[in-house]
Parts: structure tokens; C-alpha cells; sequence
């Protein structure tokens, strides 16, 4: 091999690498954004979101590595601590699934007890969606089949829904909905209080019902200021 | 002898060339894997406190150490708040309001400092902001959860007397705030508000906390980056369209603060009246209906805003500020002026 013969194919092996190295950026950062193999909500119900966001920070990104949203709200009063995972948009039992996932939120609970009765705890929703595109519609959901739709702007009281072990009431008023009443023994949905934001939703795990709010974007403005 | 020396240096060289852009390459490979494996959170936090909703967002790599830098962010939101509202129980400014015409009060070095800045902010804003405006405030009932009613010009007039903050009088000496007039009311709702964003930023830099967004109803910090790794992009809301934007604009490591004629108001007999009160007269500003300013802290920035309200951009846009700062202003009969600079550094996007 003569010297323009080495240096040609040094330089081409070199283009090559870079080539893949940058398909390969490229690639991963696409998918980091917008290709996730599944979309992600989980809610949890706890008073020891301390050592749960740390468990989260340290353990959620080696299973699902991608930048996620989390919205922490303090609520007030009793209530029954839970863990709800919502994936592709349908309520998923991670007490019984054996992927990855439902296996750290099994563990999650055993380690801090967080079905258990709390005072004052938060709520910390962690979403993979992007929740500050502009909310819509309001589908409400049964045994994960949607069941109704409404435009986030209509006025209506004591919508109802029967579901098989029992029955719950919601109104949605200016541009926000709230469970207004619900059958069930926690209540964990009415005291959630009000939603307004896109991909925020009110979950009564006992009557297997969903309501969240969809929206269309995406959004263009990280805050506006008036 | 020789020629089989070169022969040896150059195939070391072809390998070593080889071995060497690989490394660089893979190297580069490893670290673009490393930081993919690393995935940001981007933790967010409301609370209604001074009278607003105020959102929180901080992007970082522990979920936990935001939320903490969060939380003590808003534990300072909510100290400044119990301090300077105007009828806050353990307002130390009810205090000295109650105390007005009477007695001086015996306030910390902060409170001091906050109503010095305030009334250097009188003097250098032609006395178009000025903390002594809570008797007219109190009577229109903007900063209180009575309703807001249209006094009747007389009892408006009855009261101008009693704003001016040269009526201050400040003691460096034992640091005492002593109101000059009996019935004489501070009001720091322009200027805390501000200054408890500009704390609140600070809590969450000396946490770690780089990239992250603090909006106090409108009036905003911003640092670092979003979550999508760019500058944080500000929409800026119609004045007369509710829910719109009027236009957009990016920024970063800089405050944004906004007065308008639109959120706090009521319409008595086709007439808007709104919270801006020019001080000289007891009555709503009529050149503006929204100013936005971008400026490097809060505090200033929620006092300048009003000043242009109630300057009118006409007067203002000959001042020598004008040419500095950055501004988006619309006039009382919606047109729109804003300031070369934000246009060309920060992109401004008109969307009517």
C-alpha cells in the first residue's frame, strides 16, 4: 500500500466512524424524544416522597431511559396511599405483570409500604408525555374503553357513570374536570380535587375508571407571561 | 539498513493513526451513550401563594434534590408573603400602617432595605411607583378579596394627600420605618412579588439548580435551559384576547415582568377600570393595556413595567431607557411597539 492509498482509506475508515458515531447520536436522541416504546404515567399516592423520588432518580432511568415529567402536588387529609401505572394509555396491574417495570413498583411498595393508610401526603406524577401541550377534550375511560368525550369548554353537572361494582359522578366547569362523587371506599379521586392540564388524569382503581384530559399541541410556550 | 528503518516508522505510524481516530471515535461513542443512559427529570411544583398561581420547574438529574431545591424555594415564597402582604396577620407592613401618623416601627434590615429600594425606584421612576399607594388600593379594593367597586371622586381626592413616599421616613440608624400621616398606607404588592422571585432563584441556585423556570403569575425567571435542552420560550398573553398570545420570544438567564389592564379589573358602565394606579391621581393608567420587560432581576422589572404603563409608550420610547432595554408594549389603542433588541436577540415572533 502506497501513502495516497493508506491515507484514503484512513480517511475513509475515519469518515465512516464518524458517520456512525453521528447516525448513532442522531439516532438515540430521536428516539430519546420522540420514539419511546411506551408511553408513561405513573402515579403515586405517598408520604415518603423523599425516598421514593431518590428510589425513582437512581432506579426509572435504567429501566426506562428517557426524560420524564413529574408533577409533585401536597395534598391534605387522610387518605389511602396507592402506586397506578398507566402505560400506551391503558391502566396496567404492575402487581401482577413480569416486565421490568412493574417489578421495581412491587418493590417500590414493599420497601416503603405505600399502600398503607397516609396523612397528608403528595401525589407524584411522573409522565413521559408532554403535559404542556394545550388540553382539548376529556375522554373518560371504563375498563380502559373509552366511553365518553367531551370538549374541555363545555359546562356540565353530575355527569354519571355506572360501573360494575358501583357508580361515580363528575363535573367539568371552567375548563377543568373533578370527581364530584364516587362509590367507592377511598375516594381517592374526589379529594384529588380539579384538573385542568393536559395528560393530568383522575383514576378510581376500585370502579376501573379513568378520566383524562387530551390535548393537541405541541406547545409552544414554557410559560406565558400576562 | 536505512530503508528498512523507514519502512518500520511508517507502518508504526499507518497503525498508530489507525489506533488513534478509533479511540476518538469509540471515545466519543462511549460518552454520547453515557449521557443518553442519563435521562433528566423535569420536576414541577405549584402553589397558590401571593395572590397568584406560582409554578415551579426545575430540569435536573435527581428528582428528590429538585423537589427539596423546590420546596425551599417556596418555603421563601411564602416567608415574603406572610411579611409584606398588605393584611397579612403577621404582616410587619400592617404593622406599619397601623402605626401610621403615630409611631415609627422597629423593622429588620431586610424589610429596611426592600421599601429604601422601594422609594429610590419613586425617585427614579418620576414618582410613578410608589409604595404609598395603599390607601387608594385599600379603597378600590384591588389587593384585597373584597370586591372591587369605583370610589366616588371625592373620597378618591380625600386620600391623595396621603400618598407620597417622600411621607417615609426611614432611620438607617436603628433601621425604624415611621409613616408621616395618619391613615397613610404601604402597599408592596408592585415591588414583593418581584423580589420574592428574585430570593426564590437564588434558593435554587445555592441548591444546584441551573436550569429551571419560576413563574409567579406572569412575572418570571428564567435560568439555563428547558427540558428540551434550548432557551425557554416566553409567549406573552393577548391583552384583549383571553387565553391567546400575542407574541413569543426566547430567553434565558434573565427575568421577564408583565403589567396589563386585563387581570385584575371590572367595567362599570362601558369603562375598564383596572389595578394600575397612577399615583398622582387615585386613578387607572390610561396609555397601556399590557407592557412587557425583560430585565435583568424581578424586583426592577415589576416596577419598570408599570412605570411604562403609566408613561405611555409614546413618552417613554424617547427616553434614554428605551434604547437599552428590552420592552414589549401595546398601547391603549392595541398597537404594538417593542424594542429593536428583543427582535433580534431573542427572536420575538408577533402572533396577534
Amino acid at each position: 500500500m502506497n501513502r495516497r492509498n493508506f491515507l484514503k482509506s484512513t480517511a475513509a475508515v475515519s469518515a465512516g466512524l464518524f458517520a456512525m458515531n453521528k447516525l448513532f447520536s442522531r439516532g438515540t436522541d430521536y428516539v430519546k424524544k420522540y420514539d419511546v416504546p411506551f408511553t408513561l404515567d405513573l402515579e403515586i399516592l405517598t408520604d415518603k416522597s423523599g425516598k421514593v423520588l431518590e428510589r425513582i432518580s437512581e432506579a426509572l432511568p435504567k429501566i426506562y431511559p428517557y426524560s420524564t415529567r413529574i408533577v409533585i402536588s401536597q395534598l391534605t387529609g387522610k387518605y389511602m396511599g396507592d402506586i397506578v401505572l398507566i402505560k400506551n394509555n391503558r391502566l396496567f396491574n404492575y402487581k401482577i405483570s413480569d416486565d421490568k417495570l412493574s417489578a421495581f413498583l412491587r418493590n417500590l411498595n414493599k420497601d416503603f409500604g405505600i399502600t398503607g393508610n397516609v396523612n397528608e401526603p403528595e401525589l407524584i406524577c411522573i409522565s413521559s408525555a408532554n403535559s404542556s401541550i394545550q388540553p382539548r377534550y376529556i375522554n373518560v375511560y371504563k375498563n380502559n374503553i373509552l366511553i365518553d368525550r367531551h370538549d374541555i369548554n363545555v359546562q356540565k353537572n353530575d355527569l354519571h357513570i355506572l360501573s360494575d361494582k358501583g357508580e361515580l359522578y363528575y363535573s367539568i366547569n371552567d375548563k377543568s374536570v373533578r370527581v364530584e362523587h364516587s362509590s367507592c371506599r377511598h375516594k381517592t379521586c374526589e379529594k384529588a380535587g380539579a384538573i385542568n392540564k393536559a395528560n393530568q388524569n383522575l383514576i378510581c382503581i376500585p370502579n376501573k375508571i379513568r378520566i383524562s384530559i387530551d390535548g393537541y399541541g405541541p406547545e409552544k410556550y414554557d410559560a406565558i407571561t400576562f | 539498513m536505512v530503508t528498512g528503518l523507514k519502512n518500520m516508522m511508517q507502518s508504526l505510524f499507518k497503525r498508530y493513526i489507525i489506533i488513534f481516530i478509533s479511540f476518538l471515535n469509540f471515545n466519543s461513542l462511549y460518552t454520547q451513550k453515557d449521557s443518553a443512559e442519563s435521562p433528566s427529570f423535569e420536576v414541577n411544583v405549584n402553589k397558590s401563594l401571593m395572590g397568584t398561581e406560582i409554578v415551579a420547574q426545575a430540569i435536573c438529574k435527581n428528582a428528590n434534590k429538585g423537589k427539596e431545591a423546590l420546596y425551599f424555594a417556596f418555603k421563601e415564597i411564602e416567608r415574603i408573603d406572610s411579611l409584606y402582604s398588605m393584611y397579612g396577620y403577621s404582616s410587619i407592613i400592617r404593622q406599619i400602617n397601623m402605626n401610621s401618623g403615630i409611631r415609627s416601627t422597629k423593622v429588620t434590615w431586610e424589610t429596611f432595605s426592600i421599601i429604601k429600594r422601594a422609594i429610590n425606584y419613586s425617585k427614579k421612576y418620576d414618582g410613578l411607583f410608589d409604595i404609598t399607594i395603599g390607601s387608594l388600593t385599600d379603597l378600590w379594593g384591588f389587593s384585597s378579596d373584597r370586591e372591587v367597586i369605583v370610589p366616588a371622586q371625592s373620597k378618591i381626592k380625600s386620600l391623595l394627600p396621603l400618598v407620597s413616599y417622600k411621607n417615609i421616613i426611614l432611620k438607617d440608624k436603628d433601621t425604624t420605618v415611621f409613616l408621616q400621616k395618619k391613615g397613610m398606607m404601604l402597599d408592596l404588592g408592585g415591588i414583593a412579588k418581584g423580589y420574592a422571585v428574585d430570593r426564590a432563584c437564588e434558593i435554587l441556585r445555592k441548591n444546584g439548580i441551573n436550569d429551571f423556570m419560576l413563574d409567579a403569575g406572569g412575572d418570571l425567571c428564567v435560568s439555563g435551559k428547558n427540558s428540551k435542552g434550548e432557551d425557554w420560550v416566553i409567549g406573552i398573553e393577548h391583552p384583549r384576547k383571553k387565553g391567546e398570545v400575542i407574541a413569543s420570544f426566547k430567553c434565558t438567564n434573565t427575568c421577564v415582568a408583565t403589567s396589563g389592564d386585563y387581570e385584575r379589573f371590572i367595567i362599570v358602565k362601558g369603562v375598564r377600570y383596572h389595578h394600575i394606579l397612577l399615583p398622582s391621581t387615585g386613578i387607572p393608567g390610561r396609555l397601556s393595556r399590557s407592557v412587557t420587560v425583560i430585565f435583568n432581576n424581578t424586583e426592577e422589572g415589576t416596577v419598570l413595567d408599570k412605570y411604562i404603563f403609566l408613561t405611555g409608550i409614546k413618552k417613554f420610547g424617547k427616553t434614554k431607557l428605551a434604547k437599552s432595554l428590552k420592552y414589549f408594549v401595546v398601547a391603549q389603542d392595541g398597537k404594538i411597539t417593542y424594542s429593536p433588541q428583543l427582535k433580534k436577540e431573542n427572536g420575538l415572533i408577533i402572533t396577534k
